[in-house]
């Protein structure tokens, strides 16, 4: 497989905090990458890095093939764009001269492609209006277009939904949708939001302490996540006796209910049940949730 | 780095800040012309006349505090509105970024002071009497201004990127440099206490007697006077005092001083910026 | 009020910027006193009389200095509230604007307060083996010391103005150091200008051994009439005040200077307020 974006034990201290511990991952090219893992967890410290904002205190990175110690990394930086953290704007600038001083940065000729830039991100009508007015999702689809200005193949973005509401979600997540399916655009996301993750990415990254726990792709993960029965009976020890006849997974709940780890015959299971006597009130089949996942990944107390 | 300074340039044309300090430095100009000719014209009838030479250079006074207001303004923006890493995601390096912004202030510090002189002329050349210096020593003299302003912007440079926070890099900018300037005034005012205390006397008959000069205590003597010159000479606000009372005796030296100030504190800052870790 | 103060005290204790414009203050109190002292040891090894230097000339320098420090200070401290977002909090919960406001201002004058006795403090533990006791007497030493601190309660005010009306931090540290600066050096210009001589009296000058006598001529420097009194005001407000203390010690600072201060603490807090109780936060 090809990658856009390879990092082998990369490491971030900070006088006695390791931000970023021996980091290794790799974002497969036309993927969707989320970035998952609780606040604090060391995904903004592994997107500076990658940003070349700061330098690694071990370990490297490839970008594109090219490693991070080579000179040329920075003239392959030119097929990135980013968003960290907050949206780099200019604030006392509109979002046209916004853009046009990141097309100046990156040498563009022309300003041509401004106003479609701003049609894609749904900026067109703002006018005179100084980004400082501009609501936080304004301002955060104002941040993209300015990293989409250099026409990237890679974006980067930074817990991109943080604070927006249930529309401007939509928006961010549709756009980047549309920017890798139809662009063709290597997304990693940095998210602790799951639900909204687990609508977007095709490859996951877990991240906990600045070590990635797991890496595995949205398939993968759906594969991972166990297929559950959940059923309620009249009697759950005559329920776990023939599970146990059975050889079946299983979990009881609490007096009248238990999750079954197998693809069951329903009718099957009725039958066993009533020669226990016991009666077979409900079925209903249930994923584990990615937040489940990451939840029995990383181990509890999580803010995730 | 040419994409960087161009883009500077554009966000120069847009910034109110810069227009507002250019504008400043002509009022400045104009209002210190306005104010020897009605000088000339109040004491006439004493024959005091004002030369332009007097207002000519002032600028070398004023750019250290306009730059030191207009340089953390303008490049703190990129750290508060953190447009810095726009520019480094896309691949520019850390010494580009720098050298451009260095460029970017040092050009903006020679239009201010460039809307200064122009002030001076277009009204001072009808209103006062011409210049009493050579052409060499105006040279000299304005050679040795545009570079101060020039070091004086590697100095807010330095501390603009080095300091994340835009209010903390405005602080120390504007009160270094009215440190600097109280440096240049004490110092001034040791170097030119005199030598000898001569006091007089009345003797008996009316006759005035010049006593015996006895040394000043106040006067800097030897090695502590060096030192004193020396800063005098070294130190940007020292300088300005100097460019503005017109008592810069060797405007080359003082360049060159100012040229070691800029090419230290732009080769420092730009080691420290490589190595700073942004957020 | 009560809770938004000791909220307040606590990060006024744990603040950087309080705890280094405090030490400036000392460090220059002790500056002062130790340079007067080599001053005074050079007069004497040269056998010139010593009654130049004197405690009381350091001692009254910290007017110049305590507006000066507390610009960046206020701007700072205050502005914090502002770009931490933590007025939001102060106001979600219930306290109203005018305690905002007010909480803030006893902070910068608390602030204020300290860096002056921080100086006094500092310049008299190190002035006084040093130097000698003041010669002024006591009473007017307390008198001019309390003017000087109603001054500078009166910047603070002024400064806690500024910071709570602009909402960016930069500019508001910008507005206020250069206001302080403007103040001063607005008080020693107004302070040569009134003390311009009305007429050049009768001169005595020698020429040849002979003392020659030139007849007394008016000033064409001297501030007349209207324009006097305009200057005078000036010179009396807060900021240019600080020149005036330093320069009359001999003379005696006229009362009405305090009430200035007070008239400055009232006049820049109530409009404050007004307009700030009427301002749109983010």
């Amino acid at each position: 497989m090809e990658y856009v974006l390879v990092t082998q034990g990369l490491s971030k201290h900070y006088k006695d905090f390791k931000a970023l511990d021996g980091l290794t991952m790799h974002v497969p090219k036309g993927s969707i990458y989320g970035f998952v893992g609780r606040n604090g967890a060391g995904k903004t410290t592994l997107i500076r890095l990658i940003c070349g904002l700061q330098a690694p205190t071990a370990g490297a990175y490839t970008l594109y093939g090219a490693d991070s110690n080579q000179k040329d990394i920075a003239n392959l930086r030119r097929r990135m764009g980013a968003v960290v953290e907050t949206p780099s704007i200019y604030l006392d600038l509109t979002a046209e001269d916004n853009l046009k001083e990141q097309f100046r940065v990156l040498g563009v000729p022309s300003d041509d492609g401004i106003p479609d830039l701003l049609k894609l991100v749904g900026l067109e009508d703002t006018g005179k209006k100084k980004a400082r007015n501009f609501s936080l999702g304004m301002k955060q689809r104002l941040g993209i277009a300015v990293a989409l200005a250099g026409d990237p193949d890679f974006l980067v973005l930074d817990e991109p939904v943080n604070g927006l509401d249930p529309q401007g979600i939509i928006e961010i997540r549709e756009l980047i949708l549309k920017l890798n399916r139809e662009r063709r655009i290597t997304v990693l996301i940095s998210s602790h939001i799951l639900d909204e993750l687990s609508k977007l990415a095709t490859h996951y990254g877990f991240i906990d302490s600045g070590r990635i726990v797991k890496e595995l792709s949205a398939r993968e993960l759906e594969a991972a996540c166990r297929k559950c029965l959940r059923v309620e009976v009249t009697d759950t020890r005559a329920l776990a006796r023939v599970l146990d006849q059975m050889g079946v997974d299983y979990k009881i709940l609490d007096d009248g209910q238990a999750d079954l780890y197998a693809q069951m015959n329903i009718s099957q299971l009725s039958r066993a049940l009533d020669g226990e006597g016991c009666e077979l009130l409900s079925a209903q089949e249930r994923d584990e949730s990615l937040e489940s996942y990451f939840v029995n990944l990383v181990g509890g107390d999580s803010h995730a | 780095m040419r994409n960087l300074l161009s883009a500077n340039l554009l966000r120069l044309r847009k910034s109110m800040l810069f227009w507002g300090c250019l504008i400043l430095m002509l009022l400045l100009g104009a209002g210190f012309t306005l104010q020897r000719y009605w000088e000339q014209i109040a004491y006439a009838e004493f024959g005091q006349l004002s030369y332009l030479d007097e207002v000519l250079f002032r600028h070398g006074l004023l750019i250290g505090i306009v730059t030191a207001l207009f340089v953390p303004m303008f490049f703190g923006i990129e750290y508060s509105d953190g447009a810095i890493r726009n520019k480094m995601v896309v691949g520019h390096s850390r010494l580009s970024i720098y050298f451009a912004n260095l460029i970017t202030a040092a050009a903006s510090s020679l239009a201010f002071c460039a809307a200064y002189i122009l002030a001076v002329l277009a009204l001072g050349v009808p209103l006062l009497n011409g210049v009493r210096l050579t052409a060499v020593q105006c040279a000299l003299l304005m050679l040795g201004t545009l570079v101060l302003s020039a070091a004086f912007s590697a100095l807010y440079i330095f501390v603009a990127m080095l300091c994340a926070r835009k209010a903390a890099s405005a602080v120390v900018c504007i009160l270094g440099v009215f440190l600097l300037l109280f440096a240049g005034i004490y110092i001034s005012a040791r170097l030119s206490a005199p030598e000898f205390l001569t006091e007089y006397s009345i003797a008996d008959d009316g006759q005035v007697v010049e006593e015996e000069p006895e040394p000043n205590p106040q006067y800097p003597r030897g090695l502590e006077r060096e030192v004193y010159q020396f800063l005098y000479d070294f130190l940007p606000g020292c300088q300005s005092i100097q460019y503005g009372d017109m008592s810069a005796e060797n405007p080359a030296l003082l360049a060159a001083y100012s040229l070691i100030i800029l090419t230290v504190s732009t080769g420092a800052g730009a080691a420290l910026f490589r190595r700073k870790d942004l957020k | 009020m009560v809770n938004l103060l000791s909220a307040g005290f606590l990060r006024l204790w744990r603040s950087r910027s309080f705890w280094v414009c405090l030490g400036v203050m000392a460090g220059v109190g002790v500056f002062e006193a130790v340079s007067g002292w080599r001053a005074m040891m050079d007069f004497r090894s040269s056998g010139v009389a010593d009654a130049i230097v004197s405690l009381d000339s350091r001692y009254f320098i910290f007017p110049f200095l305590s507006g000066i420090l507390l610009s960046p200070f206020c701007a700072l401290f205050t502005g914090a509230e502002y770009s931490d977002g933590t007025i939001r909090n102060k106001l979600s919960v219930g306290h109203t604007r005018a305690a905002v406001y007010f909480s803030n201002l006893v902070l910068c004058v608390t602030a204020g307060i300290l860096f002056c006795l921080g100086y006094i403090a500092a310049v008299l533990a190190a002035g006084f083996p040093l130097l000698g006791p003041m010669r002024t007497p006591f009473p007017v030493v307390l008198w001019y010391t309390f003017c000087a601190v109603a001054m500078t309660s009166a910047l603070a005010a002024l400064f806690t103005m500024i910071a709570m009306l602009c909402q960016s931090k930069a500019i508001t540290a910008v507005i206020c150091i250069f206001l302080a600066y403007f103040l001063l050096f607005l008080g020693i210009y107004l302070n040569n200008r009134l003390s311009e001589p009305e007429t050049y009296p009768e001169q005595q000058y020698v020429q040849d051994g002979q003392i020659v006598t030139a007849a007394a001529h008016p000033n064409p420097n001297y501030v007349r009439g209207g324009k006097r009194a305009v200057y005078q005001f000036l010179y009396d407000l807060p900021g240019c005040q600080a020149v005036q203390l330093a320069t009359t010690i001999d003379t005696g600072a006229p009362p009405r200077l305090p009430l200035y201060s007070l008239a400055a603490v009232l006049l820049s807090t109530g409009s404050g307020i007004l307009l700030f109780r009427r301002k749109n936060l983010k």
